[in-house]
This record gives C-alpha cells, structure tokens and sequence, in this order.
C-alpha cells in the first residue's frame, strides 16, 4: 500500500509526544497533527510538567514505571545538552513533604528520579506542620517551550499541523488510514467515554525568581514548582467540574497555603491565573478500534486519559502508542495483500 | 563614645549593624559612623555570586568554623521573614565536584541535606567522578548591602563617602574606636604581608534554567580556581578564576575565555547563554581572618582598632559571626571605660 496517512488529534504533550514517536519509529508514514487547540491554550500549558508520577488504579505499577523511567531518561538526555533552554527542560531539586507519616515511604518512582532519600530533621523544621517528608531531584518540561520544541523537531520531518476541531473521528476516514486520538479531556465527547472525567486544577503562576527549589504536599494539592521565568503553585483537585475560569476565591486560597509552605512568595510579582481541566481516568486508555461503517474501516489507537500525569509518563505511553500504530500499519498490510489475490 | 566603621562591604554594614543593635539601648552616648570611599554597587561583596559555602578545608581555624555556622544559623532564622527577599536572602541547593574521593567539609552538618553525590547525578557531569549535593543559602550582594544600609540609615548611623588615609586621622577627629573593615586594602592603613588579593572574574549571564549552584574543584589548582555556576535571583554567575597577587581590577579577555569555555564544557545548556556583564574583584585574602583587638598610640593617649578583615572567597558565609565577635570585642572595649563620661583621657 502507499504510506499509510496518520492522523494525530489533539496537540498537547500528548498529541505531539505520539506524533514525534510515530515519525521516529514509522518512516514511511505520512504523519498530520490536527488539534483544536495549539500551545499555548492546551491543557499541558496549565500544567507545571513536573516529573512526579500520578498512580493510576487500574494500570500494573511495573507498566507505570517503565512509562516513567522511559520519559525521565529521555528528558534527563535533553537536560544535559545545548537544546535544553530552548526545549524547557531543566532539573529542579526539592521536597515532598507529609502532615502525617504516609503508609507508603518509598513510592514506585523513587528510584528513578535523583538522590531520593528521607529529609533530615533539620529540613524538616522549614515544615513546622509536617512530620515527614522526601528530598529529591526531579525534571520539569516548561510548556510552552516544550511544546513548541516539540512542533519544531516534527515540522522539520515535514508533519503538517492543522487547526481543525474534529467533532467525530468517522470524519477523517476518506483522508487517513489510522487515527490517534490524544484528545486529552476531549475524549469524553469525541468518543463518549464515561470513565473519563475532568479533574478542574487552578494554579497561579508567578513572578518569584528567588525560588530555586520544588515544595510539595503529599496530599498533591498544595504546591509550588519553579519554571524557566515563572513559578506555578497551586492546587486544586475538583472532580467532575468543567468550569475552565479562574475562581478568584480559589486563588486567594491558593496563594495563602503556598505562603504558608513558602513565606516568600508573600513578595510575588504578576500573578496570572490559569485553569485546566486533568484528563482523569482509573488508567490510560491506550488501546486500538477498528471503525467501521458499510464495509469501510477505520483504524484508531487511542491515548487518553493521563490525569494528572501526564508530563511523567508521556514519553511512555507515545512509544506504545506508536507500537500500536505499527500493528495497525501491520494489519493494513495484510488487508491490501489479502485484497490484491 | 564614638565607633567608626571603615569599610562598607559586607564585612564593614553587617559590623555596624551587630554594634548598634546590641549597644544603642546600653550606651546612651554611642554613635556609630561609617567611612567608606566605595559603597554598594561598587564593592567587592557586590561582585560575589552571594552564595554561603566555606572552603573545603578550615586551614585549622576552628573559629572560623563556628562563625560560618552562626552565620548560617542566623540567615536560615531570617529565611521565613518578610525581609528576605529584600535582603537578597533564599534557599538553594547544589553541586561540588570532585575527581576523586576527599573527605567530608567542615560544614557538612552546618548545611542542609548534605549527601554524597549518586552514580546517575555524576552522569551529568562527565570528567568527576565524586561529589556532594547538599541545600545552602544565597544572599545577593547588591541586594544585602542596600538593606543593611537601610536598617543602620533608619538607626541614625551616619555614612560618609570618603577614603580614610590613616587610623590617626580618625582618632584626631575624636573616634574613640575604629573598627577596621577595609577588606583587600587594609595594607593601606597597617602593612599586612599576609594579607594578599585573590583576584577573581566572573561572568554574568541569563540562564533562568539553571536552579542549582555547581562548584568543581580541582585540588591541585586551588580553590575558585576551577569553574563554577551560580544561580542568582535574577542572573547566574559563571566564575572559576582565583590568582593570588594579582591586584588587576580589570577584565581580563583571557580570563573570559577560561571561564566561558569550562563552564560551557560543566554545563552545555550554557552555550544559550546571554552573557550580561563582566566584572573583577580582589577577594582579600589572608592565611587566616584577622579578628582582633589593637591598641595603639595617638599622640600621649590611647584609642582602639578593632581589625575584622581577610575573609577571602567567603566574607558573606562567615560575615555574621565575625560581626557579632567584633561587638563582644567593643563590649569588652566599653566595659574598660570609666562609669561616667567620655574614656580615657582627653585634655
């Protein structure tokens, strides 16, 4: 057959992490990026892009792992090298800290990222209200430079991105021979999935150049993550909500649980306001369909459904993702040299 | 009773500060001035990155130890205040490097978090092969300086822009002590052969990726001598230049291609870089500080120096303990005085 013709719908990390793997693992697909938002107004925008993984219920840990430790080697490489400004990656050391001891002391992750160990009493009395906590290194992706890094290197092996809102996948059928759906929380319309569901986060991000280091609460709702030129605190965690503007309540209660962990920021300039929506699920949704209507098929991989971990395993689930599309290209194959007899 | 601070670095504001803090309340009759022919941005302190790490080895100074320590207990007090970030004050954690194995600083346990560096870390740093990670405190020159003179300025200390050309002529104006803070330029006032500028260059650039410091060090070149990165609040240093001797306070283009090119080879990311400025500054350099008490002659009578100089690479680590023992020094100073009055004697 020709080159198989690859849709990718959604351009977050996501979209673009997928799209990129299928250029470096499918060279002879002709690969287009159609999203109805672009950087900088998708969700991964909103996001910090810290590397600290999201459990997901439903998926085995040593699957969540490899996801991990496959991304973190990834953009551990990039951190280290010329491109790493311009891709907004960069290492950040910091602090996980616990109001009370957690049941699990060593998460799955631990050691993958850098010098995880038990922070020392000493480091503990920054943290008046927290009996325990863990000291590490880690990786951010500032978006937008990850993203946009990310639309560059696929431009340059010539995959064309279109603004296009696709408001059902049988649409692109008569243009491309495989569909990826990386449509984040987009999904619940576009595929009617119930088992996915918004998680509304607000964050602030703001001007505090002085902080060189990540604090977080382990309940994952307070939290404060330096950026290139800004840092983000936040959170919140509201399930099933779908209002995607800043509540100024919500800010004032973010902004004082983060002075509170952090006095300094009492002295943060140029507050901007942010919402996203996580796109939550009890596990990622990366699997193939095959569409059909009146004998005409349409081959879909799906890759939804990352919640709050997104920026941690995306590199992961891309490389499946893309395995996935080789199967599909595989099964097309077949089809066309069953049809040519 | 009159002190005179000569010097307005570091050393010299944070001086004046412990004094009048600790003996306005006590000496109603005190006045604490400060004479300084270079002041904020223009000292020494201001050129150097800020940030509080000793060198490797107390040279058997055990005192200096226990200045470095009240210094960074006395910072990590202040880090939670509403001051801090005016004083130029944050958290900030980081790398040494080593190519092979030394043992553990004097200051391991003065520090946060001080642990050896993992296998994976030391990936990132091709070339070493050892190394320690540990959190520390920054405090910015340019931003310290201008808050300690604030704080004296609203105490009522009096700052005057002049070079002081000999301790006789400040007694004759009627100091009754000076405190000599004068850093690399004390031999201008008092010959000091021990005393010697160790002349340092750095490099400030843009690079607000860079959230740790990186210090490397090469045992046989010295310290300072090797390249380093130091992230500030708003520009990161790149420095890795330290020559015993050279009084030289301009930029030297070679010196600008050894920093450029290590720091670039420590951390690739560098060569994005925007590079900002460029500055020299002399760190005064001594075998030991010289904290000490002297009392000299002026004319038939006696008056009093109090010398607090030679803090090398690492005025701004030890600056705190070395002005709180310069108060105790003028404590025992004003206590030798006569109950009532001015001291000793004047006609």
């Amino acid at each position: 057959m020709a080159a198989p013709k690859v849709a990718v719908v959604g351009a977050g990390v996501i979209g673009l992490s997928t799209a990129l793997c299928i250029v470096e693992t499918c060279p002879s697909c002709s690969v287009t990026v159609l999203s109805e938002q672009f950087s900088p107004n998708t969700t991964s925008d909103v996001a910090a892009g810290m590397l600290i993984p999201h459990t997901y219920p439903g998926t085995p840990i040593h699957v969540q792992k490899q996801w991990f430790k496959e991304t973190f080697t990834y953009l551990f490489a990039i951190s280290n090298s010329a491109e790493a400004s311009e891709a907004g990656i960069h290492l950040v050391s910091g602090w996980q800290v616990f109001k009370n001891t957690p049941k699990e002391e060593l998460p799955f992750w631990s050691d993958v990222v850098l010098g995880f160990r038990p922070m020392s009493e000493a480091e503990l009395q920054k943290f008046p209200q927290h009996q325990f906590g863990q000291a590490f290194t880690t990786l951010k992706c500032d978006c937008p430079p990850y993203l946009l890094w990310l639309e560059k290197r696929l431009k340059a092996t010539g995959v064309q991105m279109y603004t296009r809102k696709v408001t059902d996948l049988w649409e692109l059928h008569s243009e491309y021979n495989i569909v990826v759906n990386c449509t984040g929380i987009g999904a619940h319309q576009l595929v009617g999935d119930k088992k996915l569901f918004p998680v509304r986060g607000q964050v602030l991000k703001v001007h505090a150049p002085w902080v060189k280091n990540f604090i977080r609460d382990g309940d994952g709702i307070t939290y404060i993550y330096p950026g290139i030129h800004r840092v983000t605190i936040g959170g919140t965690r509201e399930k099933e909500n779908w209002n995607l503007s800043p509540d100024p309540g919500t800010t004032k209660d973010i902004f004082d649980r983060c002075c509170s962990l952090e006095p300094s920021l009492q002295g943060a300039q140029d507050i901007k306001v942010k919402v996203g929506l996580r796109p939550s699920r009890q596990c990622v949704r990366l699997q193939r369909e095959v569409l059909s209507q009146g004998g005409v098929k349409l081959l879909v991989v799906h890759n939804y459904g990352h919640g709050s971990g997104g920026f941690s395993v995306h590199r992961g689930t891309a490389k499946e993702a893309a395995r996935l599309v080789r199967e599909c290209i595989a099964a097309l194959q077949g089809a066309s040299s069953r049809a040519k007899l | 009773m009159r002190v005179a601070v000569i010097g307005a670095g570091v050393i010299g504001l944070s001086t004046a500060l412990c004094i009048h803090e600790r003996y306005h309340g006590l000496v109603p009759s005190l006045e604490v001035e400060v004479y300084a022919d270079r002041s904020t941005p223009h000292t020494t302190s201001d050129g150097a990155a800020g940030l509080w790490q000793p060198y490797l080895s107390d040279r058997g100074n055990l005192q200096e130890t226990v200045w470095n320590k009240e210094t960074f207990d006395y910072l990590l007090g202040h880090l939670g205040s509403p001051a801090a970030k005016e004083m130029g004050l944050f958290l900030i954690s980081g790398y040494n490097l080593f190519t092979q194995p030394v043992p553990d600083p004097s200051w391991k346990n003065i520090v946060l978090g001080f642990r050896n560096l993992t296998p994976k870390e030391l990936e990132l740093f091709p070339g070493y092969s050892y190394g320690w990670f540990n959190t520390a405190l920054m405090l910015e020159g340019r931003s310290y300086l201008p808050w300690l003179t604030q704080r004296l300025m609203q105490r009522g200390v009096k700052f005057f822009q002049k070079k002081v050309e000999s301790f006789q002529e400040m007694f004759a104006q009627g100091v009754d002590v000076v405190i000599n803070c004068t850093g690399v330029r004390a031999g201008e006032l008092q010959p000091d052969p021990e005393l010697q500028p160790g002349r340092g260059q750095v490099i400030k650039v843009l690079a607000p990726w860079v959230k740790h410091f990186i210090i490397t060090h090469n045992i046989g070149s010295g310290i300072y001598n090797s390249p380093y990165v130091i992230p500030g609040s708003e520009f990161t240093i790149l420095g890795g230049i330290n020559q015993h001797g050279n009084w030289n306070e301009e930029n030297n283009a070679q010196d600008h291609k050894t920093i450029w090119e290590n720091c670039c080879r420590l951390l690739p990311t560098l060569q994005k870089a925007k590079i900002v400025e460029e500055w020299s500054g002399l760190r005064p350099a001594r075998p030991r500080v010289r904290l000490e008490r002297e009392t000299v002659r002026h004319g038939q009578f006696q008056a009093e120096v109090i010398h607090n100089y030679g803090h090398g690479g690492f005025g701004i680590t030890i600056h705190w303990g070395c002005a709180m023992a310069a108060a105790r020094i003028l404590g025992t100073i004003l206590q030798e005085q006569p109950l009532a009055g001015p001291p000793q004697p004047r006609l």
